[in-house]
């Protein structure tokens, strides 16, 4: 940096005007009154996923062609990428911001692209060496494996159990294999659970109980929501009136079926009652699914509903079931009022109310019901319901010396996998916090994600939305490897620098500096005219409205 | 050697003695010749020099001063229009300390049109920092040249050569031309100070706020302060190369001249004639030739200048207004140094109009007479 | 749209370009320092009266890395002509002569003799950053300046009725070895036409775009955004010609409505619907003109 230079005499002067020195003295930064600054964003899809994956740190190693670490860096939030591909219903890819330029990141087929990868590779988690304290997991679905996977990877001895002979609960047990097939879960699964103790078949209150618990150093309790709610109506006891959760069950448990020819109606909108009706049909039923809202309101995935309506399933809205009679040779009838959308109720949704004088009958071989789940706590006599239908825990947790931890269905979350995931890992971090005798912080919600405005799209080329999605897919799976990165090729890294140089090479100040891991703005000499941050691709930079940083 | 040539091929055969390497004119009456001979001695290789053919006089100046601003020595030469069209540059070129050197053929200022001589063109730039001398000779013109690569270079300030249109530039004379190596230990190759150096990058003449400014004119000034000294030396070196001396004012009859007539250019040598016959008939008239507009050479002038000689000035020039420009130097210099001589004011020959030695006679003849008054203009051969 | 990594060092940052008064989101600035960074340091820049020399700095302070020579408002083409011959004369024939003009100094007041060295094929590299007005004098048309557009001297209800001169097709009459129209939006394609200029001898008309947003009331941070729509609108294509004949567009235009590069810039907030129109047709017909001549590979004459 140079001097700024005075003459005290003109003998110092030369005899013409020649300069002497830079400008380097100028600190131009004194003009701002904003500054602009690197500073990354959360991108909407790793903001939207319940299991806080970092999409957009994968995509990016997926890009590099560095598929290994692309599945390190997934598997620090979820294990379960092949399942997670397959069934989870895609949050991060709603509010992607290539979705309004052409057509979304695909982020659950790279996903399943990582786990297939993964699997393929017959990749093992490493096996870890143990301290001595020992937790137990009562409940194999998602949340209990992935808190035994996360607590496992801290070096703590962990052992399943659940009542079922395969682990998985709800993904092996409740989603038909058509959508999850069973040797890719099993494998996944297997993973999962290397260095950790499983035990099968043992029903709590019957095959172990409390007392088999307070050994433990912990104990985390995810046993779900398999409770079918009652439809509360004349004829719901008769035998073939079932419960579409234990239908499928039994399906995936093996049991065969025929159901050839027979007429089966199911009642309910959710991913069960789409799961029940799609695996009768495939079973041979003439399947009906009736529905007492409209499909706006179904609770059920929108890819979910659009897989049944685009399979031979007849599909009615607005009615309720109000009665079911059997005649001599078993045939049900069911008796639907026709509904109508009033005022919302809790859940926020319109309120169905009956039409007067508008019932209508359909004829059944076999109904399945498929209106809502709840947890089976039966076996804790202690755990109260409070008002708002969520469960207190204490009683159970003095009787466990205080060491009881809930996680999955049980807790009133949205009932997803990346949901019971999350929930599985974050029980796994307060239970290593608890042994640590600290209670863990509570992170803070950072408000500044990356949306559309602060992407810069004139820095991407558009696909053509219509054929992309086709050219990409085989069977429902990226086509190759080359297509995965393809795809990822797409992701605009929101909110993150890609190191594109842009607002050094546009800096006309000369402002922006390198360094080894990105670039710094030179506060001395920048003037704060914010090409920096509107040339940023992916949002990286903002402008604050102060002189300095 | 000697050799038959006219002023115009003396200044480009001193162009050529002194080796210089860029040349850019566009050609005007009564200069062309020069742009002409120039143009086949750098096309011929004759003379190792790039001449650039320009589109305009601005450009011609404009060009040197790029080149001279990367140290390498330069000239053009011009009349009357082009003159006045490089004005601008001409600022521009002694503000940078740029040694170039130009020969301006004196020419008229149109309006109306015109192509023959008066000094009005060069005076009218007498205040653009560019030293100024006048020739009465062909080979005076050939040795001014090379004198002012020298002095030009020493003192870094711009320098023209000036001589009357058609009078010095077209007519032939003998000129004894100097050996091309005797020319060169006279006037070694230019060494600039300041130049275009991408191994020192420096940024030249940018701009210079109030508090700078006035030291850059100061130092010019202070230039031309010393010029006289350097003139003098150089004239005594050449001296001393080629056996002619030269002064900055030449003094023909004046030791007992009672009437003093200061002329410059070709009139001079009327004037020389006329006085030269006069004395034959024993009338005690003088002459004192002026070879410089600037720097000014009072120091020389009042040196010769006696207290009670009475002082004709011949103008072949005009500052609309005032008069005469040398006149107004020349009082301007004898009324600084306390001498009280009247000083008469004689405006002839503007326009190309014959300066005779039936002029100069009036001339003497009114000086003597005292019918002349000191505070006004004396027009010679006005109509009516 | 991502730079060439094998440039990992900034000629200009590494010579201490610090500190100039340029306005915030001076297009020229970018322009000059991508301009320096490829011709390096065997440069000598040759510059006029305008924003790029009042904004080199104030004696005896200088932001240039190479040697600067300032010149009058009219003279930088002879004045550079002038360099080339000093220095072809002195045995520095690699060095190369960069006159950095504006459009004030190129299109008008030098123009006469920015014809002359054209005509002459002086071995000279001749960079106009056109910022479209006389904007170092406080924003006053030139013959640079845009139809429609809002100067001091076109003021509302006498808005600039003449289209831009066209230099391009005027170098091109020339027959100078090349020309080629930049813009700082596409630094790539910039880069890549300094490079090609350097390594041509002759004549050669660099015609750099120059976003400003004091004279164009704009935002400062609209700069780049401005370049690349005036592209991407057809209202400055990027092009080359050689040898006066051969026409190539280097960028294919996405033929965005001109109402986008517009709508960002208050010296046109003038315009009536009518003007809109006008300018939509001139954009793209001159575009499809270009395209033509690549197509037929004969210039004007």
């Amino acid at each position: 940096m140079s001097k700024f230079i005075v003459f005290k005499s003109v003998d110092d002067m030369p005899e013409m005007a020649v300069s002497r020195g830079s400008m380097s003295w100028n600190k131009t930064g004194s003009w701002r009154s904003f500054t602009p600054i690197h500073r990354d964003k959360i991108p909407p899809c790793n903001y939207n996923c319940p299991a806080g994956e970092d999409i957009r740190g994968y995509i990016d190693l997926i890009k590099k062609n560095k598929v290994a670490e692309a599945f390190a860096l997934l598997t620090e939030t979820n294990p379960f990428p092949a399942v997670c591909g397959r069934v989870c219903f895609h949050p991060c890819q709603a509010d992607c911001n290539r979705h309004g330029f052409d057509i979304e990141i695909q982020v659950r087929l790279l996903e399943k692209f990582i786990g297939d990868w993964a699997i393929e590779n017959k990749k093992k988690s490493p096996l870890r060496e143990t301290t001595g304290k020992k937790i137990a997991v009562v409940g194999a679905g998602p949340a209990g494996l992935a808190a035994a996977y996360y607590l496992h990877r801290k070096n703590l001895a962990v052992t399943v159990y659940d009542e079922n002979h395969l682990p998985g609960g709800i993904l092996h047990y409740g989603i038909p294999s058509y959508r999850l097939a069973k040797d890719v879960l099993q494998a996944e699964i297997g993973r999962v659970l290397r260095g950790i103790e499983f035990k099968a078949n043992m029903r709590f209150g019957s095959d172990f109980d409390i007392g088999d618990l307070l050994d433990y150093d912990a104990v985390f309790l995810a046993t779900g929501a398999h409770l079918s709610k009652k439809l509360n109506i004349t004829g719901e006891h008769y035998p073939a009136v079932e419960s579409g959760l234990d239908f499928l069950k039994r399906v995936n448990s093996g049991d065969s079926f025929d159901l050839e020819g027979k007429q089966v109606v199911v009642i309910g909108g959710g991913n069960t009652a789409c799961d029940t009706a799609r695996t009768a049909y495939r079973l041979g039923a003439a399947v009906s699914l009736v529905y007492r809202r409209t499909e706006k309101e179904m609770p059920a995935f929108a890819e979910e509903v659009e897989q049944l309506k685009s399979e031979p399933i007849e599909v009615q809205f607005l009615a309720a079931p109000q009665r079911i009679d059997r005649d001599d040779r078993g045939k049900l009838k069911v008796t639907f009022s026709r509904m109508k959308l009033g005022e919302p109720d809790r859940s926020g949704r319109a309120r169905p109310v009956p039409i007067k004088d508008s019932n209508f009958e359909i004829s059944a071989d076999t109904i399945f019901t498929a209106i809502g789940e709840d947890p089976n706590l039966s076996f804790f006599p202690e755990v109260r319901t409070k008002d708002d239908g969520s469960f207190d825990f204490s009683g159970v947790d003095q009787r466990l010396g205080g060491k009881l931890f809930v996680g999955g269905d049980i807790l009133p979350q949205p009932r997803t996998v990346p949901h019971a995931v999350a929930s599985g890992r974050l029980a796994a971090e307060k239970i290593a916090a608890f042994l640590r005798g600290e209670t863990l912080a509570v992170p803070q919600d950072i408000a500044e994600i990356a949306g559309p405005e602060d992407i810069n799209y004139s820095y991407f080329t558009r696909v053509n939305r219509a054929r992309w999605k086709s050219d990409l897919t085989v069977d429902g799976s990226l086509v190759d490897r080359d297509m995965a990165l393809k795809e990822a090729d797409r992701c605009f890294s929101c909110g993150v620098c890609s190191r594109c140089d842009n607002c050094y090479n546009f800096c006309p100040d000369l402002a922006v500096i390198r360094t080894p891991d990105g670039y710094q703005v030179n506060l001395d000499y920048c003037k704060g005219c914010g090409i920096c941050v509107k040339e940023c691709p992916g949002g990286s930079l903002v402008m604050e409205k102060s002189k300095t940083a | 050697m000697k050799k038959v040539i006219s002023g115009n091929e003396a200044t480009s055969l001193a162009v050529k003695l002194s080796r210089v390497p860029v040349i850019s004119a566009y050609p005007i009456t009564p200069q062309t010749a020069i742009a002409e001979k120039l143009s086949e001695i750098c096309g011929s290789g004759e003379l190792a020099a790039r001449f650039v053919r320009v589109e305009s006089e601005h450009s011609a100046l404009a060009t040197l001063i790029g080149a001279a601003s990367t140290g390498v020595r330069t000239f053009t030469a011009t009349s009357a229009q082009g003159l006045a069209l490089m004005h601008e540059l001409l600022f521009w070129a002694s503000g940078a300390r740029l040694p170039v050197v130009l020969v301006d053929v004196n020419r008229a200022m149109a309006a109306p049109w015109t192509i023959w001589c008066d000094q009005t063109d060069s005076v009218a730039q007498r205040d653009t920092g560019w030293m100024q001398f006048y020739c009465w000779s062909n080979q005076e013109v050939l040795d001014s040249v090379i004198c002012a690569f020298k002095i030009a270079e020493t003192l870094m300030v711009p320098c023209m050569v000036c001589y009357d249109g058609f009078f010095i530039s077209h007519t032939c004379e003998a000129v004894d031309l100097p050996d091309q190596d005797q020319v060169d230990r006279f006037l070694p190759p230019r060494k600039a100070e300041y130049f275009l150096d991408t191994g020192n990058p420096r940024t030249f003449s940018g701009g210079t706020l109030p508090k700078d400014f006035m030291e850059f004119r100061y130092k010019l000034q202070k230039a031309f302060e010393r010029a006289q000294e350097i003139i003098d030396r150089t004239y005594k070196e050449f001296d001393e190369m080629f056996g002619r001396s030269y002064k900055s004012v030449e003094p023909y009859f004046i030791d007992d001249a009672k009437v003093v007539l200061l002329a410059s250019g070709a009139a001079a040598s009327t004037v020389f004639h006329t006085v030269r016959t006069l004395r034959q008939a024993g009338k005690k008239v003088g002459l004192l030739r002026l070879r410089q507009l600037r720097p000014f050479p009072a120091k020389s002038l009042l040196n010769l200048v006696k207290p009670e000689q009475q002082i004709g000035v011949l103008d072949r020039n005009l500052s609309p207004g005032t008069g005469g420009v040398f006149t107004q130097e020349i009082r301007t210099a004898l009324q600084r140094h306390g001498h009280h001589n009247p000083v008469y004011e004689f405006i002839a020959g503007l326009g190309g109009r014959d300066i005779t030695v039936d002029n100069i006679e009036d001339i003497f003849a009114r000086l003597e007479s005292g019918e002349g008054k000191a505070s006004q203009i004396n027009w010679i051969g006005l109509k009516g | 749209m991502m730079m060439d990594k094998t440039v990992d060092y900034d000629f200009c940052a590494s010579h201490d370009m610090y500190g100039h008064m340029a306005c915030p989101g001076c297009g020229e600035k970018i322009l000059l320092r991508h301009v320096l960074d490829v011709l390096g340091a065997e440069t000598i820049i040759v510059c006029p009266a305008g924003c790029a020399a009042v904004t080199d700095g104030i004696f005896p302070h200088s932001i240039c890395p190479v040697p600067f020579l300032h010149v009058p408002f009219d003279a930088t083409p002879s004045t550079a002509a002038g360099v080339r011959a000093g220095l072809d004369m002195s045995g520095r024939g690699d060095v190369t002569v960069l006159a950095w003009a504006g459009d004030g100094a190129t299109f008008d007041i030098g123009m006469g003799a920015l014809s002359a060295v054209a005509e002459r094929n002086e071995n000279i590299l001749y960079g106009c950053y056109d910022n479209e007005a006389y904007m170092n004098t406080g924003i006053q048309r030139s013959s640079a300046t845009p139809y429609g557009s809002w100067t001091t001297t076109t003021p509302e209800g006498q808005l600039e009725s003449e289209p831009k001169k066209n230099i391009g097709f005027i170098m091109a009459a020339h027959r100078i070895p090349y020309f080629a129209s930049c813009s700082p939006a596409f630094l790539d394609d910039l880069r890549m036409k300094v490079a090609r200029a350097k390594s041509i001898k002759g004549f050669r008309f660099l015609h750099l775009y120059s976003p400003c947003p004091p004279g164009w009331k704009a935002d400062p941070q609209d700069g780049i955004t401005i370049a690349r729509l005036a592209v991407e609108c057809n209202m400055f294509p990027l092009y080359e010609i050689t040898n006066g004949t051969n026409y190539t567009l280097t960028h294919k235009s996405q033929g965005l409505p001109v109402t986008e590069y517009l709508q960002l810039q208050g010296r046109f907030r003038y315009l009536s619907k009518r003007d809109t129109e006008i300018i939509q047709a001139e954009a793209d017909g001159f575009y499809n003109h270009l395209g033509a001549l690549q197509e037929s590979k004969q210039g004007e004459q």
